[in-house]
């Protein structure tokens, strides 16, 4: 069913699988074993398909993997589960997108029948799989993998964590895999395990197909004399024993402490005393650039430590710098010959084997003897065995960190998230909240466009460099937003749209959105970058809509607060209008009373008391006009030169009060300003009407004259009453707000600083007298705007 | 008119003083005049007018208030006459102790005819056809004296609260519907006002039943009142 057909692969120099055949049948349960480092994970990879061979067929079915892979499940030995969802999301974990969406009911019974049918104890399948033992774990992701119906299932590794009891029940469950038909191939290290449980055994050996043999042929020690290639004497089991419990400690300690466990466990093997570990400082300079530092070492005298501290590649480093160079093992069968290490007392040869790993030499061990000499063949072998182990070690620290990065990516989403959901302005919110989402993603710049009627535009940028203004940024991004934005509805999708940019839609009831991310060098977008943005997508949508729903909240709540005042406006108009409608109806009602008869001077009076309160109406209906004037910026000025002095006069006169409470200061000269004389009037008369209505007499009116740098004049009006309120400067100007009960609809004011703002000056309540004082403040001469 | 009958105009609007003062002199009746509603109660302890108009918007004193302070004070006629024609504005005024209530602009015809229906339930009829004295419950009412007491301790009723009472006792187990009442206490023009027989039954009953009596008036819900108290027959 399963068939591996003459596979190679190298990495670098070093080739890790050699032309390997061999091939799984339905049914069967197939074990591929072999020593850490000889080439097990790497084929399982190519079987998976995360890695291509160099050469040679994959096929199942006689179909090559290479085409198709469907039918074909991995578990891997990390399991993949979601520690904190339950068991029932973890098998359907992956399988949400493209596929019309589950119910939960639907989703558990399938569940249900999956484990039932496998006899896989699961008690709660609303437990979240972090509370279930390793067997149980080991088994939901068994189960998931089958979820998929495959024929052939591949388990890396599967009782690495697994107690006895718990190797048990994985042990019941492959057997019943196997009665369904499905091929099994299962990766191994422990002999003993898959002795009891495979059908065939393959042995893979430094990257060579040794064995493929029938459980019932062989015995355990033929397994382990295949694994290590020696001899299964004394010697040979007890480094072998060695370097098995070498690699379970590597399993367990810290990644700082895995090289000295390393160093100290070969100078234990060997019988040598100085052994040393470098590393390349960093693999993403250029090879000339490279230096070896060292990481770890044991035996090392003091001057030779101090040597070995770091090296160049190369002749240059030594032994080790020539390993690591060349990736072979080195050898200096006489240090003499050896610039580094001739000044050694007591180091008189010395070898180095070089770390490989995935990415080529990433470090090197050396030894440092006090006998002239070659190493054996088995020193030699059993050194890379441990460089072997070094690599493997350097690789899987690798990819915890490289874990620890994507945590760093999730960690920077979920803070976008806490910003979107905060209380910061939305507007605001973007950026903030695209800014972790950027530096999650390594990318250059993260924005969200938006498609309107007038065009494509940037609602906010999350830019790593804080540089806005780069156009080939900008421009990479509109063309990303514009091809998503341009596609229909239904087709919107998170896709790549040029090496470097990912475009993602927004889908918002709407607004047409898409969020872009742009990477200065597309060698730096990580696989995951585009279901992280994907992710992040959705959150901006619900919190673009959570923001429209504000907004409608926020418009509807001024409308309504407008609303009210206009009510409130209409209410006392109404009021104001009916008291003149109310004299003028009773006067004209009562010169038509048939009961009484009136005599002429009476009737005289009425008509007369008919004719003010008709003024009276006109002159309310007028102001509501000037203040919609006003308000609407419609106000015609007829400006001439008018003088100050008169104009208050005729203004106190017109206002009805008694000229003798009125006090008027002006200056000896006459004071002309260039205005509309009646408007101004206006202004006066209403300002006069207030200070009687609010304050009381005598009201004083103080006219100060402009200075030659500063030409405008001050005009105070101030009565003897309590004055403003605290805070009332901000509302007495506002048309439709009169204060409590007085009369008036509240526009006298307003229409006067309406005047006097037309004019170029200002109407404003002065602090600084006691009472109540209003100041205008009116230029001599109008600046002409357009003035040259 | 017998007598000279005193209006004190409250008011602030001198053109509408003005219009009331001459129509109502030129019509017999005393006019006393308050612009600012701060010496209106002083005035009517001075004056003892038979009736008021109060106008509501007042720069010292709210007319609501005035309407509280007057009717504490005495059990003359209250008209209000005021811009706000709304409802609210109305109940509150006649639950604060106005009669009327009297929405600007308003025609000389009708203010006069509320003057006069306010004045004639101020100054009832001579009883006719009932005793002049009636005593139903622990309550007595002299019609003659215009007097009420309810368990010795004297009352004070309004002018319109003494009609309506009047009309229940002279009809009592009948269904008195709210246009009767209207009609009959207040005049014929009041026939669709039904918030005054809400207004007045409250404040009667109030006044009459102390809490924990038996209803002395029965609301007959949509149709109107029912006066079910037992009028015991006095020696008089």
């Amino acid at each position: 069913m399963l068939e591996v057909r003459n596979v190679s692969k190298s990495f670098g120099p070093r080739r890790v699988i050699d032309g390997v055949t061999f091939g799984v049948d339905a049914g069967e349960l197939v074990a591929l074993v072999g020593e850490n480092g000889a080439g097990k994970t790497t084929l399982v990879n190519c079987i998976a398909g995360t890695l291509d061979p160099d050469d040679g067929e994959i096929a199942i079915d006689g179909t090559s993997l290479r085409d198709f892979r469907r039918g074909l499940a991995v578990v891997w030995q990390d399991l993949a589960l979601c520690d904190n969802l339950d068991v029932t999301s973890n098998l359907f974990l992956g399988r949400e997108r493209g596929r019309p969406v589950l119910d939960e009911g639907e989703m558990r019974r399938v569940a249900g029948q999956l484990v039932d049918e496998l006899g896989i104890d699961i008690p709660d399948f609303r437990m979240p799989v972090g509370y279930l033992s390793g067997g149980q774990r080991q088994s939901i992701a068994i189960a998931r993998a089958l979820l998929a119906d495959p024929r052939v299932l591949v388990l890396d590794e599967p009782s690495a964590a697994l107690g006895l009891t718990e190797t048990a029940v994985l042990e019941r469950l492959l057997r019943r895999l196997r009665s369904k038909g499905v091929a099994v191939l299962l990766i191994s290290h422990r002999v003993e395990q898959v002795f009891s449980l495979a059908d065939r055994i393959v042995v893979l050996r430094r990257g060579k197909l040794v064995a493929d043999v029938a459980t019932r042929d062989v015995r355990p020690e033929d397994i382990i004399g295949f694994i290590s290639g020696t001899e299964t004497d004394s010697v040979a089991r007890k480094q072998l024993r060695q370097l098995r419990s070498l690699a379970d400690q590597l399993a367990e300690v810290e990644p700082s402490e895995s090289l000295p466990l390393i160093v100290s466990a070969l100078s234990n093997s060997l019988g040598v005393e100085r052994v040393c570990v470098h590393l390349v400082d960093d693999l993403t300079k250029a090879a000339s650039d490279r230096v070896l530092i060292r990481r770890a070492a044991v035996g090392l005298p003091a001057d030779l430590f101090a040597v070995l501290y770091e090296l160049p590649l190369g002749r240059a480093g030594g032994v080790a710098g020539e390993a690591a160079e060349s990736g072979r093992v080195a050898t200096v069968q006489d240090t003499s010959e050896d610039w580094l290490l001739r000044s050694i007392p007591n180091v008189l040869s010395a070898w180095a084997v070089p770390i490989v790993g995935v990415h080529g030499v990433l470090g090197v061990i050396s030894s440092y003897l006090n006998g002239y000499g070659m190493p054996s063949p088995e020193q030699i072998e059993l050194a890379l065995l441990h460089a072997n182990l070094a690599a493997v070690t350097i690789e899987r620290n690798r990819l915890l960190s490289e874990v620890t990065r994507r945590n760093r990516v999730l960690e920077s989403l979920r803070a976008m998230l806490e910003i979107l959901a905060g209380p910061a302005q939305l507007s605001d919110g973007f950026g903030t909240a695209l800014l972790p989402l950027c530096r999650g993603l390594g990318a250059r710049q993260v924005a969200l466009c938006e498609q309107s009627i007038d065009g494509l535009s940037v609602l906010a940028r999350g830019d790593d460099r804080r540089r806005t203004n780069d156009s080939l940024v900008e421009k990479a991004i509109e063309q990303a937003a514009e091809i998503i934005l341009e596609l229909s509805d239904g087709q919107r999708r998170a896709m790549i749209t040029a090496p470097g940019s990912i475009g993602v839609p927004v889908s918002t009831v709407d607004r047409q959105l898409a969020l872009i991310a742009y990477w200065d060098d597309s060698e730096s977008m990580s696989r995951d970058a585009l279901d992280l943005l994907d992710d992040a997508a959705r959150s901006l949508a619900l919190s673009v809509e959570r923001g429209m729903i504000e907004e409608a909240h926020n418009e509807s709540y001024t409308l309504r607060r407008s609303n009210e005042i206009q009510r409130d406006f209409l209410y006392r108009l109404s009021h104001e209008l009916r008291t003149p409608l109310t004299a003028i109806h009773g006067y004209a009602d009562t010169l038509r009373q048939t009961d009484v008869t009136w005599d002429a001077a009476a009737q005289d009076q009425f008509l007369a008391r008919i004719l003010s309160e008709s003024a009276r109406m006109n002159r309310l209906v007028g102001d509501l006009l000037d203040n919609s004037a006003i308000e609407n910026g419609g106000l015609r000025l007829q400006q001439d030169w008018s003088d100050i002095g008169p104009l208050i006069a005729e203004a106190v006169s017109c206002s009805g009060l008694d000229p003798s409470a009125v006090h008027i200061d002006l200056p000896r000269e006459s004071i002309a300003v260039w205005a509309d004389h009646d408007r101004i009037e206006q202004v006066f008369v209403n300002l006069l009407n207030n200070a009687q209505r609010h304050g009381s007499t005598p009201i004083s009116v103080r006219v100060c004259p402009g200075s030659p740098t500063a030409p405008q004049i001050e005009i105070h009006f101030t009565d003897s009453g309590s004055g403003f309120l605290p805070g009332a400067a901000g509302r007495v100007f506002q048309p439709y707000v009169s204060s409590g009960r007085s009369a008036g609809a509240g526009l006298g004011l307003a229409i006067a600083r309406g005047i006097v703002e037309a004019h170029g000056g200002s109407l404003e309540i002065d602090g600084s007298v006691v009472g109540g004082s209003l100041v205008v403040r009116l230029p001599v001469e109008q600046i002409e705007e357009a003035a040259p | 008119m017998s007598d000279e009958t005193c209006v004190l105009i409250i008011e602030d609007d001198r053109n509408i003083v003005d219009l009331l003062r001459a129509n109502l002199t030129v019509r017999g009746f005393r006019v006393v005049v308050s612009t600012d509603g701060s010496d209106a109660v002083a005035l009517a302890e001075r004056e003892r007018p038979d009736m008021a108009l109060v106008d509501l918007t007042l720069p010292v004193l709210e007319g609501f208030e005035l309407c509280r302070q007057l009717r504490a004070q005495s059990a003359m006629g209250i008209i209000v006459i005021s811009a706000r024609g709304q409802e609210g504005d109305k109940v509150r005024a006649l639950n604060l102790g106005a009669d009327d209530y009297l929405t600007k602009p308003f025609g000389i015809e009708e203010l006069l005819a509320r003057i006069h229906a306010t004045l004639r339930r101020a100054r009832p009829a001579p009883v006719s056809g009932v005793s002049k004295i009636v005593k139903f419950a622990d309550v007595v009412v002299d019609f003659e004296a215009s007097s009420v007491t309810k368990a010795g301790v004297s009352l004070r009723l309004t002018a319109t609260e003494f009609s309506l009472l009047r009309e229940f006792v002279e009809n009592p187990g009948k269904l008195l519907s709210h246009n009767h009442l209207l009609r009959q206490v207040w005049g014929p023009g009041y026939a669709t006002e039904v918030e005054y027989t809400r207004v007045y039954v409250r404040r009667l009953r109030s006044k009459l039943e102390a809490p924990g009596d038996e209803h002395l008036i029965v609301t007959e819900p949509r149709r109107g009142y029912r006066f079910v108290a037992v009028i015991a027959p006095t020696d008089m």
